[in-house]
């Protein structure tokens, strides 16, 4: 019933955490503590298992879309379609491999994709009225530029780098996994970011004065 | 300690020392920097009942599946398969090439196509399962094995006066391309047991490496040791299959998109 290694005991506990994750929503790293034990779970087909991944993983993975996407609903569907892809190649996970790497290898493919389709609908789209007027960024008020906006001006290497290191919480092995790539090229594109930032930072701040100031 | 280290400190995923905590409190950037990072992104919770909709779907098709089998087991799959072809091949169509090149050369270019093999078999097994770990990235893997392959023809081979230049070379890259078109069939069959989740990238590795069991062909088979001959019509086998690799790969990506946005619609509506 059981995955070797959880005891009945230990696997309730973990059904209230992810249970109340479900609820509440919260963003920890204490839900990932026992993601292998769970993917397992999933492989085997343990109907509680998809409940306590997706309580789990869908915050970071929504704020991950949401740091990359312009809009909410994109994001939702972006979740959504990366759900049904780790459902289609479950068998792939590897037990005793690190769940984050191959999640968000997944969440990054998916990502791309949707910024594919997005792309080729736009080009089609003709823009009939004008947007309203979007509201005054928080960053306005306390002149610290939010992660998105800063984020937003990096190549998409970059910020794919950035947004994985601080919004999915992600290590440099972990990401170098994710993105296909070598943990020597990761510390370098997120350096080239930090540098980057660095020099956007004056630039964003004098922005958001004169915004305040208006 | 100044900005740049922080930026460096920052790069390497270590927590900050003391030293960069107290420039970064006498730095009005840095602050900055700092503070945009660990800024969280704003983002409306999702509704229980999204998340509950989302699990109740993939609890709905719940059924048990094995795990992939280690990777040691596609390795041997792709060497067998790659072996298999290749010594198929070469009886069918004669080994004439062994008798006319030198030892060095012999050496030196099986074993170079021999050392491109067992990178592309390593890396496609790494593509097969996502979030594998990759010493060289696969793009430039692929790019990387066939210069590597043309500078060691350039370096082995030199130029002759070719009577029938264009006629050798299509005699070349015909028989080639039919056993890299060989290859690519069961190669095919081993990857779709993986999760392939850049097609346009995995079917230029797996076109290049069933390329060259082509070229390996060629380069045991066919005598002429004309440097262009060999670089135009050997390798070019191998390039021509990488290309029509990510051919494949780019159909498969564009109707694999076209599958998940409306298996995604089909969710929307249920």
């Amino acid at each position: 019933m059981f995955p070797q290694g959880v005891t009945p005991r230990a696997a309730a506990a973990n059904d209230q955490q992810m249970e109340s994750c479900l609820q509440e929503n919260i963003v920890s790293q204490q839900p990932f503590a026992d993601l292998d034990r769970w993917m397992e779970r999933y492989q085997q087909a343990d109907p509680e298992a998809p409940a306590a991944l997706v309580g789990a993983l869908s915050p970071a993975l929504l704020r991950f879309f949401r740091s990359q996407v312009a809009s909410r609903e994109q994001a939702d569907d972006l979740l959504q379609e990366t759900w049904l892809r780790i459902h289609r190649v479950r068998h792939t996970y590897r037990p005793g491999e690190p769940v984050l790497p191959w999640i968000y290898a997944i969440a990054r493919r998916v990502r791309v994709d949707g910024y594919r389709r997005t792309r080729r609908i736009t080009l089609h789209e003709t823009t009939m009225e004008l947007l309203p007027e979007r509201p005054v960024p928080a960053e306005a008020r306390n002149r610290v530029p939010a992660f998105e906006t800063l984020v937003a001006a990096l190549p998409d290497a970059q910020r794919e780098v950035v947004t994985m290191l601080k919004v999915g919480g992600l290590t440099l092995e972990e990401v170098a996994r994710a993105t296909s790539s070598t943990v020597g090229a990761v510390k370098q594109k997120a350096h080239r970011a930090y540098e980057r930032l660095r020099k956007l930072l004056p630039i964003q701040a004098d922005g958001t004065a004169k915004e305040a100031a208006q | 300690m100044n900005c740049h280290d922080v930026d460096r400190t920052l790069s390497q995923g270590l927590p900050l020392p003391l030293q960069a905590e107290e420039h970064a409190g006498t730095c009005n950037r840095c602050q900055q920097l700092l503070s945009a990072l660990n800024s969280p992104v704003p983002v409306d919770p999702l509704s229980p009942a999204a998340l509950r909709k989302i699990a109740e779907s993939l609890a709905d098709n719940l059924r048990p599946v094995r795990p992939l089998a280690p990777a040691r087991y596609f390795v041997g799959a792709f060497v067998g398969i790659f072996v298999s072809i290749v010594a198929l091949s070469v009886y069918r169509l004669g080994a004439f090439a062994i008798a006319v090149m030198t030892p060095l050369q012999t050496t030196a270019i099986l074993s170079t196509l021999a050392i491109g093999t067992g990178l592309l078999v390593y890396s496609l097994v790494n593509q097969m399962v996502p979030g594998s770990r990759h010493r060289i990235p696969p793009a430039l893997l692929a790019v990387g094995i066939t210069i590597l392959v043309a500078m060691v023809m350039a370096v082995l081979f030199q130029v002759q006066q070719e009577g029938n230049f264009w006629g050798n070379a299509l005699f070349c890259i015909q028989a080639g391309t039919l056993v890299g078109a060989l290859a690519a069939l069961p190669f095919w069959l081993v990857l779709r047991r993986g999760a392939i989740l850049s097609p346009r990238m995995t079917g230029a590795a797996a076109g290049l490496l069933a390329g060259l069991a082509g070229t390996s062909v060629l380069e045991i088979h066919c005598p002429n040791l004309d440097a262009w001959h060999i670089l135009l019509s050997h390798l070019g086998v191998a390039i021509l299959c990488a290309l029509a690799g990510i051919a494949t790969g780019l159909t498969v990506e564009i109707r694999g998109r076209r599958s998940i946005h409306r298996s995604s619609s089909e969710y929307g509506a249920h």
